[in-house]
């Protein structure tokens, strides 16, 4: 079966999406129906193989530690349902978790050892993250790996905290929602804080990444939140998430923005942080590379929960529940006892493949349908959601300025009917006369 | 004293000397702590699980580097520099 070609509607012309051919072109209608002898002499070179769920035994990019579920704050959109106290990690169940890492990585040839911290918010159990910290250290050094460690944090916390944490991560995902005002509608009042620590990590040797949650109040200035943040603070990279509605955002009269209000404003904050030498990200439009899962959901990732649970997804294992998703796959004992049945590794790399909204859609290996527990869950509704019209919106711009047709990009988002027409089509597959559709 | 950061440790600088040495893993998580302010108890608590080691062991380990550390001037009381 020939691999498949996807066609979007801008104004007047069709772009033309061959994912798995690496073929992106600006059509006509003329040529949409009937390939010319160019396409389809560049469709018929031989494709990438369809991104598949993995096969053989399981292969974890890195190893996630969840220290705590407890937090310091109390986010008006949190659905965590974090409190300030809550179940710590013990301290040899984490080392024992960077220790089966470790040897993981060095067995499979890897550079590097890689731990990434979840919660909660991981610093409310410090020590267990110092302890892992070190241990991770101390075990890639005993087998010629590099550590590499990453955290995400609300970063409410002391200076010497931020100094450890800028000396010892290469990679901090801050959580800072903007201006004074909406960073402290969102997040407990804790704008000077966070403020505070930015500050302390862009003079550090880490890599900032901040995490801004895009709600209603703050989507209109998400371009000056980048200037802003760039002129004070140097992170990184910024990466935007619009809020997942929870009945804490409802009550807080939070709401998601607007997916074509948010498409248009990604864009010009992407501007902005292109003239500024650094990335915006909107991680479900990310098209360099195929992808089959969004998040660490089929792609192996084992994810260590203060009971010794091992998951394949950091969110609340009520939350999977609810949609009827068991994304457990073993448990690993403080004496280092890991189990990773074969068949629990099977059943979420199977979970991650199943998704019938995607099939027809041209982000299918790019957005790969979001979160598995959020938005592309057994049941879900089968018509394009928010989520769906933002990254269609925005991933359709990535392709056109790939094209080098940024101005035609910039005439999409400003224009909500053509927007709406290329984000709500029912199918993205063509034919182009190659084959009975 | 200055100290940086590196993959397999910590680099201890003497400024006053121009001492430099390179602190591998376990004793580079003691310097983090203890210059994280962190009380002895708590240093030796983490110790057990970054270094697998006893309680007495990992006491032990502290004493030795600490005393180590003062010998070579990148460590001193508070008193003995009149602080």
């Amino acid at each position: 079966m020939a691999p498949p070609v996807f066609a979007l509607p801008v104004f007047d012309k069709w772009l033309l999406y061959a994912p798995l051919n690496g073929v992106t072109a600006l059509v006509n209608r003329a040529a949409l129906e009937d390939f010319p002898e160019e396409l389809r002499a560049a469709l018929g070179e031989q494709p990438e193989p369809e991104p598949q769920p993995r096969q053989g035994a399981i292969c974890p990019q890195f190893l996630g530690i969840v220290p705590t579920r407890a937090c310091n704050l109390s986010c008006a959109y949190c659905g965590f349902g974090a409190t300030p106290r809550g179940q710590e990690m013990e301290l040899r169940l984490a080392a024992a978790g960077v220790d089966w890492m470790a040897e993981f990585a060095a067995r499979s040839g890897r550079r590097t050892l890689d731990v990434h911290f979840f919660g909660g918010e991981p610093f409310a159990a410090p020590d267990v993250v110092d302890a892992a910290v070190h241990r991770t250290r101390a075990a890639a050094a005993a087998r010629d790996l590099l550590p590499h460690l990453e955290v995400a944090t609300n970063g409410v916390f002391s200076e010497a905290r931020a100094r450890f944490v800028g000396d010892y991560f290469d990679i901090v995902v801050l959580s800072f929602d903007g201006f004074r005002a909406a960073h402290d509608r969102h997040r407990s009042g804790s704008f000077d804080q966070v403020a505070a620590t930015a500050r302390a990590l862009s003079a550090a040797p880490s890599g900032v990444c901040f995490r801004v949650c895009v709600g209603e109040d703050n989507v209109e200035q998400l371009a000056e939140t980048v200037d802003w943040f760039v002129e004070e603070f140097r992170p990184t990279s910024i990466d935007f998430e619009t809020l997942q509605p929870t009945p804490q955002s409802d009550r807080a009269g939070l709401r998601a923005p607007d997916p074509y209000v948010f498409a248009a404003h990604f864009r010009k904050a992407a501007r902005a942080a292109d003239g500024h030498g650094i990335d915006a990200i909107y991680a479900a439009a990310v098209t360099e590379g195929l992808r089959f899962s969004f998040c660490p959901v089929g792609n192996d990732s084992l994810i260590l929960h203060p009971d010794g649970r091992i998951s394949a997804c950091y969110l609340l294992e009520r939350d999977w529940q609810a949609r009827g998703l068991d994304l457990n796959l073993g448990r690993l004992g403080s004496c280092g006892e890991m189990e990773l049945p074969e068949e629990d590794v099977r059943r979420v790399r199977e979970l991650a493949a199943s998704k019938p909204r995607c099939r027809t859609c041209f982000c299918r290996w790019s957005c790969a349908g979001g979160c598995h527990v959020n938005h592309s869950y057994p049941g879900c509704a089968a018509r394009f959601d928010d989520f769906c019209i933002q990254t269609r919106v925005i991933t359709a711009c990535a392709l056109l300025d790939g094209l080098g047709l940024e101005s035609m990009a910039d005439g999409l988002v400003a224009d909500a009917a053509e927007m709406r027409r290329l984000a709500l089509r029912q199918t993205d597959v063509v034919d182009g006369g190659r084959r009975c559709a | 004293m200055s100290w940086a950061v590196e993959a397999r440790g910590v680099l201890l600088i003497n400024d006053a000397t121009g001492a430099v040495v390179t602190v591998g893993y376990p004793q580079a998580a003691i310097w983090e702590m203890l210059t994280g302010g962190e009380s002895n108890e708590r240093i030796a608590r983490k110790l057990c699980a970054i270094a697998s080691l006893e309680p007495e062991a990992a006491e032990a380990l502290m004493r030795e580097t600490v005393a180590a550390w003062r010998a070579a001037g990148f460590l001193a009381r508070e008193e003995d520099r009149g602080g």
